[in-house]
């Protein structure tokens, strides 16, 4: 198994287990956590499945693509701990009203 | 710290934890069909043209050196330029949550229908904050630019409605407090403005209507911006009516004395 497919079921096994942190569990920073990984698992998969160009170096298209991807993941993580921390101020609980 | 409290019966975790497995599984197995092209798949036959190595040719000799760089900057500009949106974006967001919480208590501002006010998180205000002032821009740009591009007065009017609406609807204007001339003032305004101009032509000599030569931008900028402000207030006072009348629940509800469907546009 080359380097770039044990990467790439990494990926796939991170996606896995980031989709549980989100879903199975209450606590809203797990869901925060379990977003997180679970991008860090598509990132994975994109870079690992980068076709190698004609002179062996990887395709820089994804490795772009995945770059561009941190940045949003990142944005968008602090948006949701800010949601998560108005939450927790309202409700005095760092969960969902309907999971309380 | 870990949270250890159980979610949901077993049989739902159960499924949602097949589930996970399921799509990891999937995902691995897509991936193993994928293999990557050995670059001697590559250089052998011709047709099989590759990302890569467009972007190479592309890169090579050019300006910028990196190819990772050339992509994110110069072939993918477009989606550089809309994640730094979103990172705007996110930022302005995170501010409309807690630059307006503290000064108002959920249920502390006074609501048009007597409820409880629903903007207890203060996203709205920080929105209005932040979107009321561009669009105003905005809207004397759409009103300017109509000369040469598409614009003109019904365009600047109709963002300057919303800009009116969204005061109406962030409680920044209340349409229940006392009749003000101003807003019926600014309704009538670009009527009279407009037949002023065209009997005016009349009374300099003209025809009806018929704008001596010279004198066409002038007085058509004026028009168009008096239209804006007229289309914008009759818009808003509509909507300020309906929204003093029925309420943000659309049940009716009883106007108190003296305030009739004058709306409040400032």
């Amino acid at each position: 198994m080359s380097a770039a497919a044990l990467y790439a079921l990494a990926g796939a096994a991170l996606v896995a287990i980031g989709l549980h942190g989100i879903t199975l569990r209450p606590h809203l920073l797990v869901k925060v956590i379990g977003y997180n990984v679970m991008g860090t698992g598509v990132f994975l998969l994109l870079v690992s499945l980068a076709p190698v160009g004609g002179d062996g170096r990887p395709d820089p298209v994804p490795q772009a693509m995945v770059l561009t991807g941190i940045v949003v993941a990142v944005s968008a993580t602090a948006f949701a701990l800010a949601l998560v921390r108005r939450l927790e101020t309202l409700t005095h609980e760092p969960r969902l009203p309907e999971d309380s | 710290m870990a949270d250890i409290r159980r979610f949901g019966s077993a049989f739902v975790r159960g499924v949602a934890g097949l589930a996970c497995v399921v799509l990891g599984v999937a995902l691995g197995w897509l991936t193993r069909s994928l293999e990557p092209r050995s670059p001697e798949t590559l250089r052998s036959d011709p047709s099989q043209v590759e990302l890569a190595t467009l972007v190479t040719q592309a890169t090579e000799g050019g300006e910028i050196a990196h190819e990772i760089t050339a992509v994110l900057l110069d072939f993918r500009g477009y989606d550089t330029l809309l994640e730094v949106a979103v990172l705007v974006l996110a930022l302005t967001s995170a501010w409309g949550l807690f630059v307006h919480a503290p000064d108002r208590a959920p249920g502390g501002t006074p609501s048009i229908g007597g409820e409880d006010d629903v903007d207890a998180s203060g996203i709205l205000d920080g929105l209005v904050d932040v979107v009321a002032p561009v669009a105003l821009l905005l809207a004397a740009y759409l009103g300017w630019t109509g000369m040469w591009a598409p614009g003109g007065a019904f365009q600047a009017g109709a963002v300057l409605a919303a800009v009116g609406v969204l005061l109406i609807v962030a409680h920044r204007i209340d349409p229940r407090r006392g009749y003000t001339p101003l807003p019926d003032l600014a309704a009538v305004a670009g009527l009279w403005i407009f037949l002023g101009v065209a009997l005016g032509t009349m009374v300099a000599g003209h025809r009806f209507l018929e704008y001596p030569a010279g004198w066409l931008k002038p007085l058509v900028s004026l028009i168009e911006a008096s239209l804006a402000i007229s289309i914008a207030a009759i818009l808003a006072t509509l909507f300020a009516g309906a929204y003093a009348a029925f309420g943000a629940d659309g049940d009716t509800h009883r106007t108190r004395g003296g305030s009739d469907a004058g709306g409040g546009e400032a």
